[in-house]
């Protein structure tokens, strides 16, 4: 029973994100703030690099594949 | 303990960036302007402040009576993402200038694990309701004071010479890493 209830609620509550998901994506961005949405989607702590003179993640990669050990 | 001083103990003592590292990507990633980061604060306040008034009655009055309280993980971060989608939908169709300044960084607090964070402590200590939104408050003021404080720091950085090795995210992290030292010595003050 307790399974069913677990159930119910997790459904519950996917169904309700995927609908406001759903709503949000259907409102667009206002024109205006369109500029501003875009820099604020900009954070790039996975994707980095805010200064590009350093060291990136893909270059560390790139230069721990040249070293031969 | 009084109101004050869940306050206090919130935004300053047990800050959630410094002293339990919640929140983090948000952190080093928008901590590069100030005007991305105070829109950035003021959105954590608004969505910490929202998801503690519906995770915390939907823990103390439905998953504990029904005995499922070990859901809550699960349960929070799906109220949370679409609490976050409800308000970006409802700040974007009615205001345009709250949406430019606090609504465009809605999608990125909709996975921050601070919100969570917040509302699992909230259910974990033997917190009121009251208390539970004093410390929500309190854990969004200490999150917008320590981003706005970190990009001032980061600001400043690009001014001087750093060496090239720990240009950009080291020196970001060294600079985090002292200002959480700082931080740790209000430890005890309540």
């Amino acid at each position: 029973m307790q399974i069913l209830i677990i159930a119910g609620f997790v459904s519950l509550f996917i169904f309700l994100y995927i609908g406001t998901m759903y709503l949000n994506d259907r409102v667009k961005v206002p024109e205006s703030c369109k500029e501003a949405y875009l820099e604020a989607q900009s954070c790039e702590t996975c994707n980095r690099v805010s200064d590009p003179k350093s060291c990136t993640f893909k270059n560390t990669l790139e230069f721990l594949k040249e070293v031969k050990l | 303990m009084s109101l004050l001083a869940i306050l206090i103990s919130a935004m300053l003592i047990n800050n959630i960036v410094l002293m339990q590292f919640l929140g983090l990507c948000s952190f080093f990633g928008v901590s590069t302007k100030m005007k991305s980061v105070v829109g950035m604060g003021l959105a954590v306040i608004v969505v910490i402040l929202l998801s503690t008034i519906i995770t915390y009655p939907l823990y103390k009055y439905v998953l504990v009576p029904l005995d499922i309280q070990y859901i809550d993980t699960i349960a929070f971060i799906l109220v949370i993402a679409s609490l976050v989608q409800l308000t970006e939908l409802i700040i974007k169709r009615f205001s345009e200038s709250l949406y430019k300044s606090l609504g465009v960084y809605l999608p990125l607090i909709a996975s921050n694990c601070a919100v969570l964070g917040v509302a699992l402590t909230n259910v974990a200590t033997p917190h009121t309701y009251i208390e539970a939104l004093t410390f929500a408050l309190g854990s969004g003021l200490g999150f917008a004071l320590i981003i706005i404080t970190f990009a001032a720091i980061r600001i400043r950085l690009n001014s001087v010479s750093v060496p090239k090795a720990l240009k950009g995210m080291p020196i970001a992290l060294v600079t985090a890493g002292l200002m959480a030292l700082a931080f740790m010595g209000l430890a005890g003050m309540i």
